[in-house]
């Protein structure tokens, strides 16, 4: 897993490429962390993410509600269309703040 | 000299100890060697702190050159002085050797106040105490010992050291130190920051109202190297001013790496220690898992009934049931727990419990669900969730009725017919938020309907290009099934998947509950 940042200072992009799963979750959950209570706006590019487990799910979900009672906004972007069917399967797509554009990519 | 024992061994030492100095020390050894082990002609060579060997004394000229002595290694708490060298050999000299060493090291080495002398031994000497130190797994012990040692080496009169795992502190140990000084020592420490000469000593000035009034003279900071989250660091105190001569220096250095090691080790050791503690829970977590599986699957007359739960590695969080009601109502259930280990163990626990008494209660698939969600609570699961598909297959046959909770979609598959995803019910998964109503709907059943409800283990198994199974792969296997019987079904099921991963692991718990109608009863 890869993630590469960048700080707009009110929001900051987060484009996360590989997988994020029960093993590469810290690494990436540090790093996602590490904006709460910081910008306005935390986009997570996910135009590279090829899988996400139900871990990575279940931190996406606490991650959401904790920024949100920071007044902070969680965006994902830029979905695969199989990582988008997880969301939808999940119902998680109603919770989270899910950008509806969906890339090409697959 | 006096004897105050009659005891050989005991006169021996007591011999040794007793001379006046060096030149009385080495005629005691002389009349020792001679009169009780028949050895006139001896010579001492000792070691520097290079390890290179130089003559310390001999009895005749010449004598230490010779090339054909027995040597007697000369050792003190295992390090080492040099050699005793004589003519052919005895049993009884080496034990006498170790007296000589002892007596050696405090007429040579250490004069009357206890005070090393010769600083070349003293490097051999601490380093070979800090050697002792490897031998050490208990973390305290270690942090004690090495303490002690720096206090000892740099002549200080108090002092304190603290082992941490980023800023938690493991162990402390503290040597005539208050608590609240060390600790506002270890705040000074941390603001000043700055390490000179690369992280060996630092010097820190406290106003004395900062330490209670507790006189500190010179206050010295030592880092020791480990790898990270660890650290650790030793303050000496003195009522003096601390000097660090170029030799201790030097000698420091050598002791902090050694007294790093050590610690190092006794953290992998405690780690070790714990990661062996965590597999027993494991193992323990998994067989409670094991039992929560049903080992055998209700009768029915018009179903057949397969199903197969595997954890990925160590303990998962797939759990699936079929409970018969007392009218012969079957209830069914596939959930995944978010997460792995004990807690998903403990969630599935809880989940099974939950399941069994919710559906003795004669409730719908909807119900169920909605009533196991609200059971978890909302955020109980910390960050985790749980998603459910539930069926109920009244006795009377000919229909099902489903409801799920973000799970993977079923399968329905009917002779003649492609398979298809049930993709029409659902809704959040459980115990993310609370007062969720969960949609049911029916499916009509004929002679040789298949459904088969799984979790994402089975779709997400990779094959050695890094492709995963899928759902398509799924509809064309249950397609290809024909008329095998549920277990038979299964078992193909199963065989593919292991095929089409190869070596690759499986990359999740992996569950499947299959179900095939038969309209007509089973034979």
């Amino acid at each position: 897993m890869e993630i590469r940042c960048v700080d707009n200072g009110d929001q900051v992009t987060l484009s996360v490429k590989g997988e994020i799963e029960v093993y590469s979750l810290p690494e990436f959950s540090r790093m996602a962390e590490s904006y709460l209570g910081g910008p306005k706006e935390l986009q997570l590019d996910m135009a590279g993410l090829e899988y996400i487990d139900s871990s990575g799910l279940g931190f996406l979900v606490t991650l959401h509600e904790r920024m949100e009672r920071q007044g902070q906004k969680l965006v994902l972007t830029s979905l695969r269309s199989h990582v988008a069917r997880v969301f939808k399967i999940t119902r998680l797509d109603q919770i989270l703040d899910i950008s509806s554009e969906e890339t090409s990519v697959s | 000299m006096t004897l105050a024992s009659t005891d050989r061994e005991n006169s021996l030492l007591l011999d040794l100890y007793s001379a006046e100095d060096l030149s009385d020390f080495y005629s005691v050894v002389a009349t020792a060697l001679r009169e009780r082990f028949g050895k006139s002609e001896f010579a001492i060579h000792l070691v520097d702190r290079r390890r290179k060997r130089f003559l310390e004394y001999e009895s005749v000229t010449g004598f230490g050159a010779q090339g054909d002595l027995r040597e007697y290694p000369l050792q003190v708490h295992g390090g080492e002085l040099g050699v005793l060298s004589v003519a052919g050999a005895s049993d009884e000299l080496a034990n006498y050797c170790s007296h000589l060493a002892l007596g050696l090291y405090f007429h040579k080495f250490i004069d009357q106040q206890g005070q090393l002398i010769d600083e070349s031994l003293a490097h051999v000497q601490a380093l070979k105490a800090m050697g002792e130190l490897l031998g050490e797994l208990d973390q305290e012990l270690v942090l004690n010992k090495t303490l002690k040692f720096f206090v000892d080496l740099l002549g200080a009169e108090v002092g304190g050291a603290v082992l941490c795992e980023g800023d938690r502190h493991l162990a402390e140990a503290r040597w005539g130190l208050p608590e609240e000084v060390f600790s506002e020592l270890l705040k000074t420490a941390a603001e000043v920051g700055r390490v000179e000469d690369e992280g060996a000593t630092q010097r820190v000035r406290l106003p004395r109202e900062r330490t209670d009034g507790f006189s500190l003279g010179s206050v010295l900071r030592l880092n020791i190297d480990l790898k990270q989250p660890h650290s650790a660091q030793i303050i000496l105190v003195s009522g003096e001013h601390l000097e660090v001569g170029a030799h201790q220096q030097e000698l420091m250095r050598s002791c902090r790496v050694i007294g790093g090691i050590a610690l190092q080790k006794a953290l992998d050791h405690q780690e070790q220690i714990r990661q062996h503690r965590l597999r027993e829970q494991l193992e323990v977590a998994k067989q409670i898992q094991v039992k929560l599986l049903p080992d055998v699957l209700p009768l029915s007359d018009r179903l057949e009934i397969a199903g197969l739960s595997r954890p990925a590695q160590d303990v998962g969080g797939d759990y699936y049931d079929v409970i018969e009601l007392e009218g012969g109502d079957l209830i069914a259930i596939v959930a995944d727990v978010s997460g792995k280990g004990i807690q998903a163990a403990i969630r599935m626990a809880g989940l099974q419990a939950m399941t069994h008494s919710l559906g003795f209660q004669d409730v719908g698939p909807g119900a169920l669900l909605s009533h196991l969600n609200h059971f978890l609570g909302t955020g109980r699961l910390r960050g985790h969730f749980i998603t459910a598909c539930c069926l109920r297959f009244p006795a009377a046959g000919g229909s099902v009725r489903l409801a799920s909770a973000g799970h993977e979609p079923i399968i329905f598959a009917r002779t003649g017919e492609e398979p298809r995803l049930v993709e029409e019910v659902g809704g959040l998964p459980l115990g993310l938020r609370d007062g969720q109503e969960y949609e049911e709907i029916d499916l009509d059943l004929i002679e040789g309907d298949r459904l088969l409800i799984y979790t994402d283990g089975i779709t997400d198994t990779r094959d050695g290009s890094g492709e995963l199974f899928g759902t398509d792969r799924l509809t064309t296997g249950i397609a290809a099934a024909g008329d095998a019987d549920a277990q038979a079904f299964l078992d193909s099921l199963v065989a593919e998947l292991e095929s089409y991963r190869g070596d690759r692991p499986w990359p999740d718990d992996l569950t499947a509950l299959t179900f095939h109608y038969r309209a007509e009863g089973k034979n």
